[in-house]
């Protein structure tokens, strides 16, 4: 085996890999944030972005972000969220190679709560499923202005609720 | 025919460096050309400028390619696919010189058609300013806009007295400067083709 052959396997090889670790990285990291929270699913809820906000690159400092690693291995997992909110927030799941495989918004939810059943198994028709086991829910909440309104917008950011029943 | 064990063993023992050299430049050669193609993007099939901002038409997407794959990884992780977030990122500005944080720059452009949009300065790290006041963005919900419906920013280490009615983002430090300028439900032409970008200007102000 020569040079070449080892350099281009290795190359393919990295640039596989450079999403799914990326995304290992970020679990891990929530894993130890949410460690010592009630419940297996608990959101990691970060105060606004600023210099200190190292987790993930370009955090938008105009966004509440909410987040759950959904760890599929043991079931389906249910979302609910009830943000009560007219300007612009979503729900997104990113899977293990950082694939945005669905996303959610408020013109598509209305006013209504949200209840998502995620499984990595067409088990039931209602369900959403992930291509991965391991999935991240992202929450993002806009934030038109820092200096005003933050109650209202950090309540609708603590009504995600990530849990396996 | 019979095989010296000994003097198969000492011709292996004499491969030995010449395997681990073939190895390691192969391991060196496919990383640093990976590297290479994820951080300049030059692999990517799917970025396109628009003046002298990027966007990547497959961010996030699950039909993205390898390269796309690992560049958005690696430089704006957790992105929404472009039916729900168009983001346009400049290095450089309208001169097609890099961006530096020590420099002032002049962007001028219309509101993008779409709900919401904001303009973002990062490091060349892809982290944020330590910015004073939290001056890390201008969005639509806030920037003024001029009777033609056009937005003015400064950005640059200090204010600039003479600038003192615009806008103005804090870069300090000496190091390269991104933009970030982020659609959120752009309208759907723009969304269909963000080439159809009316993209703001970026131009520097004075020496640095």
């Amino acid at each position: 085996m020569g040079v070449s052959a080892i350099a281009i396997a290795v190359h393919f090889s990295a640039v596989w890999a450079v999403p799914r670790v990326m995304m290992w990285k970020l679990f891990d990291s929530l894993r130890q944030s949410a460690d010592g929270a009630p419940g297996p699913q608990t959101p990691v809820l970060p105060p606004l972005a600023d210099a200190t906000a190292r987790r993930v690159v370009m955090p938008n400092p105009d966004l509440l972000y909410g987040l759950c690693v959904l760890d599929l291995e043991r079931g389906p997992v249910i979302v609910r969220a009830d943000p009560k909110l007219s300007t612009y927030w979503s729900i997104a799941l990113y899977s293990s190679n950082s694939d945005n495989f669905f996303v959610l918004n408020d013109r598509e939810a209305g006013q209504r709560p949200v209840a998502l059943r995620i499984s990595a198994t067409a088990d039931q028709p209602e369900s959403i499923v992930a291509p991965s086991k391991k999935v991240l829910l992202l929450m993002r909440v806009l934030v038109p202005d820092r200096a005003h309104g933050m109650d209202v917008l950090e309540a609708a950011r603590s009504s995600l609720k990530c849990s396996t029943s | 025919m019979s095989v010296n064990p000994s003097m198969n063993a000492s011709g292996l023992t004499s491969r030995i460096p010449a395997l681990l050299w073939t190895v390691l430049l192969g391991v060196f050669l496919g990383v640093g050309t990976a590297w290479w193609a994820i951080r300049k993007g030059g692999a990517a099939q799917s970025l396109v400028k628009v003046g002298p901002w990027e966007i990547s038409l497959l961010a996030g997407s699950p039909t993205a390619d390898p390269y796309t794959r690992a560049r958005v990884a690696v430089v704006g992780l957790l992105a929404l696919g472009r039916q729900e977030t168009l983001y346009y990122v400049a290095r450089t500005d309208s001169s097609d010189q890099a961006l530096r944080s020590r420099c002032q720059y002049r962007i001028d452009g219309l509101a993008p058609p779409t709900r919401w949009w904001s303009l973002t300065a990062y490091a060349d790290d892809h982290f944020l300013f330590e910015a004073p006041q939290d001056r890390f963005s201008l969005n639509g919900a806030v920037a003024q806009l001029d009777p033609r419906g056009e937005f003015h920013v400064m950005t640059g280490p200090v204010a600039n007295p003479s600038s003192a009615a615009l806008a103005w983002l804090p870069t300090p430090g000496d190091r390269g400067l991104e933009l970030t300028l982020r659609l959120y439900h752009p309208l759907p032409a723009l969304q269909q083709d963000p080439r159809g970008l009316i993209a703001p200007t970026i131009e520097r102000v004075g020496l640095c």
